[in-house]
């Protein structure tokens, strides 16, 4: 009970500032402008001075409490008696009024401050605010060895596999143990909020806080891994502090590309013996895909306006499916692909992996080729040719092409060949022969190709009679 | 007023002169009165003119990014409520329970309909058909569906539906708006609300009913509302007849570019209006009759099937150049998908067979069973089961006992919301499985039982949205499909 007297002071000290703040005014507004509201004035005194008394019996309470340090309170403590005393007599002498009130507005005013100090740090009035420039001198070294230290110390699995939502089963699980307390609905410490996805993706005020990919240069990890005596430090100096697990979780489910719903199984597994042995499974069946396993860039996600105005040029834009960073590309609304709908891209070219040009017959290959993390391509029925493939064979992290319906004969079999990264081929109703995609499956057997022949067997029709 | 000609609109309709005087004090009381929503909506509106963005994107935005893995949705909803005895549900035991009375230990006191809770005895009928495993995944099938048997290994077979309505209206309601009530917005107006539509010259939401199936229970067009969202997400019925849509071609006599001309200033008067009264419907009519003009010429484009080759029309079977047919419709489907079409959902009615189910369901499997393997392997050749989320069931289930006299051959089977089979295929779901199991009487679900709300909720999830944010606020509090329920079903996420 006495704890929560305690505990209510900085609720309660905000009565007496207000109110006596008020009472001085009309003190000094009456004095200029002669009206008469004396017994206003008294009122508020009267409420200013038992407020303060309350306040000043609670902040007592709160300095036994043990949550300060006896030195650091004495001077908080004796101005506010006296701002409680100087209260009482402003209420009672009012021939002194006018300088009682001028002491009392100085009196509140150091108060407030003395113990803005205690809860907010000494200097906070004049700190500038801390820029990540500060800690950059941490010397690269300082980061290794403690990164050293993750990777020894944890083991190998860190995200259990059987888990598809790393975000919501490990890593949210984390954050609200160490730091929902101040980044969350409750308190946004360097404007940062960390309990919703939309929040973590929004960063605090240095920014975004996540780079899908790269650790290091995420704030969210690289604020964990920083000397516990810097500032920056998470979660603060004197606070409950991670263990080096939950360090490796987050660092981990960052590498992974920071996925918010369900991962990739690619990424998760330790190698891709399950993949494997999928394929081999499925061999048999024509039309069966392996999915593409692929392997995610390092990319910042695209700056929105840039999006936006994209968008406003007519371009459909949507988030890729396989990347939380990606984007995909569709040029349905547009009726010219010239140059001004390839410069309407310019801005978010890194970001697109997948590009949707389906039976389009004014495509130039040579602007793709700007686009050089795409992994998707959809070329159907297109004007695409076959001298056209060699050039797509430069974009290096190609996994997936659709050909079907286009002009493309033996003759790309060599260029498609090449495409190191292709994971997944439809060339159903393309010119290529029967011999040309045995050749391809013979030079490479790890791609899925999407043939399309597929007919289905006639039913056996005395099957469907209703059996007796 | 004739001095100011210089004014786009000077007109004498008293109508228009009261918005060309701007608002009288009364006009303004009403206008404030109606509450800041207006004001802040203009603001609104300004805003995202001014960035040349609709609002879908600004709600798509603000939404969080669940990565999207289907682009685009295909359901099949089968109306009436499709015996899972009879297609995915296999119950070998009952074949020894045949004529057996349901035992009390099964029904627990569950309500029946007023068409069998008068029975003497509610005897147990086992499936006329047969069932027999196909595919890698071995999932039983029944000998009804033999094409959707042998692209078995892209589904999965969620055979643990349940649903909280019995009757048809309220059932249907419910799976379509998430509420057994009608009024509310249909799960394809949402996703045109959420997501906008990704080909401009077409809706993001169409419809198509089957014209060959029988019509044993009606279906209206609010299936399709878009109830309290702004209009221009309702979903649009494609028809078969010589106007796909409904007065969507000039009248004779009038050509397209009267018609651009009127509609350019019809916009002007409604932006006009517009800026006066900042009422969400004039931008809805805006949209809507731009959307009509360029279907205009979109519609008679993607509806036209002279150009597929024979193969296409052998793949979706013998009905497929019937027009208006569940075949037809499937084709007209792929089409609608391959233009980027967010949301297509086809109506095939007439499973609703209380009695003499052996004999009607054959015809009612007939009708879809080859047109619905044929859109999934289309899609797939094509690359779009990729991204593509096909959809197949109905309202709700079949009761295991029959709704009158029963024989080997003859019985019918009553509406059983406790425990249904529907299927999901393509993008984001595991191909080749089954979810949930039912007791031995397909009457109550044993293992991990999926509402309907679960199910739209999953479904938003496959869309890129989270189905607790897509909210729209209206009369006072935030609606949303799911209304406060649904759980996302992670056990069939691939
Ligand atoms: C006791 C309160 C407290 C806790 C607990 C805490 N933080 Fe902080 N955090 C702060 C304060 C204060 C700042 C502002 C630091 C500055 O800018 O000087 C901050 C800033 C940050 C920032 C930088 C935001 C920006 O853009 O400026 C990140 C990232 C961060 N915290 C991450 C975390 C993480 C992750 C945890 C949990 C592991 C955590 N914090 C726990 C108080 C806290």
């Amino acid at each position: 009970m006495i704890d929560l007297l305690g505990h209510l002071h900085p609720f309660l000290v905000h009565f007496p500032i207000g109110i006596l703040v008020i009472a001085c005014v009309m003190i000094w507004a009456q004095s200029i402008r002669k009206v008469e509201t004396q017994s206003s004035i008294s009122a508020l005194l009267l409420l200013g001075a038992i407020a303060a008394i309350m306040a000043s019996i609670s902040g007592f309470l709160l300095s036994n409490s043990g949550a300060y340090e006896k030195g650091d309170v004495l001077a908080h403590q004796w101005w506010g008696i006296g701002t409680t005393l100087c209260a009482l007599g402003l209420y009672f002498f009012q021939a002194y009024q006018k300088i009682i009130s001028l002491i009392l507005f100085v009196a509140l005013a150091i108060t407030g401050h003395l113990g803005g100090e205690l809860t907010y740090g000494s200097n906070y009035f004049f700190a500038r605010k801390k820029t990540v420039s500060q800690s950059k001198e941490l010397s690269l070294s300082t980061v290794d060895t403690i990164q050293q230290k993750i990777e020894l110390d944890t083991a190998v699995e860190v995200l259990s596999t059987a888990g598809n939502f790393p975000f919501e089963q490990e890593v949210l699980p984390i954050l609200k143990s160490h730091c929902f307390q101040c980044h969350s609905s409750k308190k946004q410490k360097g404007k940062l909020r960390l309990d919703t996805e939309a929040f973590i993706k929004k960063g605090g005020k240095e920014g975004p806080i996540l780079l899908a990919g790269n650790p290091l240069k995420s704030h969210l990890y690289r604020y964990l891994i920083l000397p516990e005596d810097d500032d920056l430090h998470m979660p603060p100096e004197g606070k409950k502090q991670l263990n080096e697990r939950q360090m490796a979780i987050i660092k981990r489910w960052i590498e992974m590309g920071a996925p918010f719903s369900e991962s990739m199984h690619a990424l998760s597994l330790p190698s891709n013996a399950a993949d494997s042995m999928h394929a081999s499974d499925i061999q048999s069946h024509a039309l069966d895909i392996k999915q593409p396993t692929m392997t995610l860039l390092p990319l910042e996600s695209a700056n929105h306006a840039d999006i936006l105005q994209a968008k406003s040029q007519g371009l459909s834009i949507s988030p890729f499916a396989n990347h939380p960073a990606g984007l995909s590309l569709n040029f349905v609304n547009v009726k010219h692909l010239d140059s001004k709908a390839w410069q309407a891209t310019k801005k978010i070219q890194n970001n697109v992996l997948q590009i949707k040009l389906t039976k389009r017959q004014d495509i130039q290959v040579e602007e793709l080729l700007n686009f050089k993390n795409l992994q998707q391509i959809n070329l159907e029925q297109s004007n695409i040719q076959d001298g056209d493939l060699e050039r797509l064979g430069q974009l290096p992290h190609l996994a997936q092409l659709n050909l079907y319906g286009t002009r493309i004969s033996d003759q790309g079999i060599k260029a498609i060949v090449a495409m190191k990264a292709l994971k997944v081929l439809y060339i159903w109703q393309s010119r290529l022969s029967q011999e040309g995609l045995q050749a391809l499956k013979k030079a490479r057997p790890d791609l899925s190709i999407v043939e399309g022949k597929f007919q289905f067997s006639p039913p056996d029709t005395n099957r469907l009679k209703a059996i007796k | 007023m004739g001095h100011r000609h210089s004014d786009p609109f000077r007109l004498s309709h008293p109508d228009l002169e009261k918005l060309n005087r701007g608002l009288d004090r009364r006009d303004f009381l009403k206008k404030t009165a109606m509450g800041f929503g207006a004001i802040a909506l203009n603001g609104l509106l300004a805003s995202h003119q001014a960035q040349g963005q609709s609002l879908e994107q600004q709600i798509l935005d603000a939404l969080p990014r669940i990565a999207p893995k289907a682009k685009r949705v295909v359901y099949l909803f089968m109306s009436g409520g499709p015996s899972q005895f009879e297609t995915w549900d296999y119950k070998p035991e009952l074949t020894k329970r045949m004529g057996q009375d349901l035992p009390d230990s099964i029904r627990k006191g569950q309500r029946l309909t007023g068409m069998s809770a008068n029975q003497a005895i509610l005897p147990v009928a086992a499936s006329a058909y047969g069932f027999r495993q196909y595919g890698q995944s071995q999932t039983w099938v029944s000998d009804l569906l033999p094409y959707t048997a042998q692209v078995v290994d892209e589904l999965c077979v969620i055979k643990s539906m349940f649903t909280e309505q019995i009757n048809h209206d309220p059932a249907i309601t419910f799976f379509q708006t998430g509420h057994q009530l009608p009024g509310r917005p249909s799960i394809g107006s949402w996703l045109s609300y959420g997501l906008g539509s990704e080909n401009q010259n077409l809706p993001a939401f169409i419809v198509m009913v089957s014209k060959d199936a029988s019509k044993d229970q009606p279906l209206y067009a609010r299936l399709w509302g878009n109830g309290f969202l702004p209009s221009e997400h309702q979903g649009v019925q494609f028809r078969s007849s010589k106007d796909p849509v409904l007065f969507l071609s000039n009248p004779e006599g009038y050509d397209g570019k009267d018609r651009q001309e009127m509609l350019d200033y019809l916009k002007q008067l409604n932006q006009l209006q517009n800026e006066s009264w900042g009422d969400p419907e004039v931008d809805a009519r805006i949209a809507q009759y731009e959307m009509a003009f360029k279907m205009q010429t979109s519609v008679p484009e993607v509806m036209d099937v002279s150009d597929e080759p024979q193969e296409v029309f052998d793949l979706y079977g013998p009905n497929s150049r019937d027009k208006g047919s569940f075949a037809a419709n499937c084709l007209l489907a792929r089409k609608l998908l391959e233009k980027d079409v967010r949301f297509v959902q086809l109506y095939h009615q007439g499973w609703d067979h209380h009695d003499s189910l052996p004999k009607n369901i054959v015809n009612q499997c007939k009708q879809t069973d080859q047109a619905t393997a044929a859109l999934i392997m289309d899609l797939k050749r094509r690359g779009m089961l990729e991204d593509t989320l096909v959809i197949w069931g109905g309202e709700f289930g079949r009761t295991v006992y029959s709704q009158g006299k029963l024989s080997p051959t003859g019985y019918g089977r009553d509406h059983h919301p406790k425990c249904f089979s529907m299927w999901m295929a393509g993008a984001g779901v595991k191909a080749g499985t089954t979810f949930g199991q039912t007791d031995d009487f397909s009457y109550n679900i044993i293992k991990d039982p999926v509402h309907v709300h679960d199910f739209q909720a999953t479904m938003l999830h496959l869309m890129g949205i989270d189905h607790e944010q897509l909210v729209y606020k209206y009369q006072g509090r935030r609606f949303r499909l799911t209304d406060v329920h649904g759980k996302l079903v992670k056990g069939i996420l691939a």
